[in-house]
């Protein structure tokens, strides 16, 4: 009922560099979001990573629950989530999620899609984790800048949200 | 401390488009006016810094899905349904709206007339207890007080206006693909126009002309350059020094006595006692569905069963299409950024009423038009291509680069008695009330016309050299839509009707209804001006209390 005492009903969380993921889960979400969101640099294209989506979800999921009461549905969807995941890139490709070629993690997050990825217990729904993967991905490319996603505005730059569209220049790939 | 609450001659419930305006009226006629709105009271700097993650992401506009939603009924299953269309403060959904403001025309009004014999089966049509002709006035009120922009006698596709009369504006500045779809239109013999819209597109009524911020259907209005009750009609009504607006305060039930409106009862708290505020009128504008509610949970004498029936919305339909030899729409010499969302867009009135030897179909709708690319915020653009990986970053690539086009149909939903709102027995707001609980199915026609109208708008634009993109005609069920109608129809027959031609309760005297509730028939197009329009009909001729 927070709305009916506050004065300035709409107050914005204090933004902060607290994260909340471990630093294994945030590189399992951040192959996932590279996946999700590619980046095409010979194009001029930036993706997910150059994003910083996966720090976005990071902070996101840090910030007290008074900014979103889902923050903390997220939370337990995640940390429980991602040891199902890992577990299942095991049972289907023999390696960790981290460890995963390109090619296996679309492959992976197709099945995911439909629901049909292996090795995961029957009560785990895999299309509703597949598109809370895919709404914090959109949501950390997409975002204000002040949410620790969409790094410098890049993906608003490229898409030309309030400003012409511009082709993204990056350095050498290494 | 809760301000002290002195008797006023009337008691509104909601402070949004309906409740704003009658205070407004009311108060200039001398009246003493109490509203009780049970949001907060955001002024327009509460809505900066401009935030789509924030504001809509996290539903900071809108009442929760979680705690506060509205129970839809799908063959017998229940689902929760997120009341994107209400906004509980000061303003109500006028501080968030798309702002279209369309006239309701004799087709909308004159349904049953108009169809004669070609009614169909299972529908309930009906013709308005008042025509075009006695509401127009009344339209050109509300267009000048609430600061509508547009221009009259673009089309001959338009809304029917007085000889001489013209908008207080001129239009919005159009979006950068108005003369390309024009002359495409055009061919096809379909003749568009820049639609009405309650943005100022200049300085009017001491609030600026529309910035092009890029946030607008569903955010705050930082700058008042879009209406609200907020900026138009309140602060008129309080200069007065008759009105007193409570903030936080939830009308739980409209107490009435014999027939006779006593007051209403209301809590500033959930957990608080209830508190009853007696007065001569009770005023209710809350939006169709909550009206319907609010009079259930009150017993409001329902002697033929009509209270909460004949719900409508309206039968949509979108159609997209891309246009490859045409770059993306810059905005030209006006500058590098585009309006933003559908305004300054194109509204197609060509298939409101149906001439076509090859349907039995009658009454339609219109389109408006919108970009694909900017008509929303960036986060909910993308998700809703609902697409991933390659052929996400391809999609874009192609809409930031290439033309697009969409078309929105907006059409007549017929009337269907079980269409309808009820209170849940299960689920409760937070102030601890039952919350409504939806049945809606579209009846055949709707689909039919939909489909229709989806299909012809496409073979213009495939004709035009568009590639059509994407064509979702409308599904036969509904769980709820911003355009809410009916659910406490008007009409001169008590025994048909919830509220009578002056749109006050047939079996409570004093008690009004000013929101959508009362529409007859769903109409076709945006509905607002039109319950404007109504509200200063209503105002103007409710008596005076005598002094007691």
């Amino acid at each position: 009922m927070g709305y009916l005492s506050a004065t300035r009903p709409f107050n914005f969380p204090r933004f902060a560099d607290a994260e909340y993921f471990t630093d294994v889960e945030r590189r399992q979400v951040e192959a996932l979001f590279d996946r999700l969101y590619p980046s095409d640099h010979a194009n001029g294209v930036p993706g997910a990573t150059d994003a910083r989506a996966s720090r976005f979800l990071s902070r996101l999921l840090a910030l007290d629950e008074e900014e979103y009461h889902k923050i903390t549905v997220w939370r337990e969807a995640y940390r429980n989530g991602l040891i199902l995941l890992d577990a299942s890139a095991q049972v289907s490709f023999g390696k960790k999620l981290t460890d995963l070629l390109v090619d296996q993690i679309d492959d992976f997050l197709g099945k995911l899609e439909l629901g049909s990825a292996e090795g995961l217990p029957d009560d785990f729904d895999q299309r509703s984790f597949f598109r809370l993967l895919q709404e914090h991905c959109i949501k950390g490319c997409f975002a204000d800048p002040r949410w620790g996603g969409n790094e410098d505005g890049i993906m608003w730059r490229w898409l030309g949200w309030v400003q012409p569209a511009e082709d993204i220049k990056f350095g050498e790939p290494t | 401390m809760q301000p002290e609450i002195s008797k006023p001659d009337v008691i509104i419930v909601g402070s949004g488009a309906g409740g704003a305006t009658a205070a407004r009226i009311l108060t200039q006629r001398g009246f003493s006016v109490t509203i009780f709105e049970k949001g907060p009271n955001p002024q327009a700097e509460d809505f900066l810094p401009y935030d789509e993650l924030h504001f809509e992401g996290h539903e900071k506009m809108t009442p929760l899905e979680a705690t506060d939603p509205n129970i839809y009924v799908r063959g017998g299953r229940t689902q929760t349904v997120r009341q994107w269309w209400v906004a509980n403060m000061v303003g109500g959904a006028t501080r968030l709206w798309d702002a279209n403001f369309p006239r309701y025309t004799r087709e909308d009004m004159s349904l049953k007339t108009l169809m004669g014999d070609r009614v169909p089966n299972g529908a309930s049509v009906v013709d308005w207890p008042w025509t075009y002709d006695e509401f127009q006035p009344f339209f050109e009120i509300a267009e000048r007080e609430w600061g509508v922009s547009g221009r009259a006698r673009q089309s001959r596709m338009q809304e029917p206006y007085r000889s001489g009369y013209d908008f207080p504006m001129p239009p919005v500045r159009a979006h950068a693909s108005t003369p390309f779809l024009k002359d495409l239109f055009n061919r096809a013999g379909w003749y568009p126009y820049l639609g009405a819209k309650a943005v100022n597109s200049r300085t009017y009524d001491g609030r600026p002309g529309y910035a092009f911020s890029g946030f607008f259907a569903g955010f705050g209005d930082p700058l008042n350059d879009r209406a609200s009750a907020h900026s138009t009609m309140l602060p008129k009504a309080m200069a007065t020094g008759r009105c007193e607006l409570h903030v936080g305060r939830c009308v739980t039930r409209i107490v009435q006595e014999n027939g006779k409106i006593k007051g209403v009862q209301y809590k500033t708290a959930p957990d608080a006692e209830e508190q009853f505020l007696g007065a001569p009128l009770v005023i209710v504008s809350v939006q169709a569905i909550q009206s319907a509610r609010l009079f259930l949970l009150s017993e409001i004498p329902d002697p033929n069963k009509m209270i909460g029936r004949y719900l409508t919305y309206h039968t949509k339909g979108t159609v997209t299409a891309r246009f490859r030899y045409e770059s993306v729409w810059d905005g030209g010499i006006d500058g590098p950024y585009q309006p933003r969302t559908g305004i300054g867009s194109l509204e197609i009135r060509d298939l409101y009423w149906i001439n076509d030897p090859n349907t039995n179909l009658t009454k339609g709708g219109k389109f408006a038009a919108f970009d694909p690319y900017t008509t929303s915020t960036p986060i909910e653009m993308v998700s809703r291509l609902r697409k991933w990986g390659q052929p996400l970053i391809d999609e874009l690539d192609r809409m930031r680069t290439q033309a697009g086009a969409g078309f929105s149909f907006t059409g007549e939903s017929l009337s269907v008695y079980d269409n309808r709102v009820e209170l849940d027995p299960d689920v409760t707001d937070p102030w601890g009330l039952p919350v409504a609980r939806t049945y809606y199915e579209h009846h055949d026609y709707d689909l039919e016309l939909s489909q229709y109208a989806v299909r012809r708008m496409a073979e213009v634009l495939a004709d035009g050299g568009g590639e059509i993109t994407a064509q979702f005609p409308q599904g036969k069920y509904n769980s709820g839509y911003g355009h809410n109608h009916g659910t406490l129809r008007a009409g001169r027959d008590p025994g048909t009707a919830v509220l009578n031609a002056d749109c006050q309760s047939h079996e409570v005297s004093g008690l009004y209804v000013l929101d959508c509730a009362f529409m007859p028939t769903s109409g076709a197009s945006n509905p607002t001006l039109t319950l404007l329009a109504n509200a200063y009909r209503v105002c103007q001729s409710i008596p005076k209390p005598e002094v007691i």
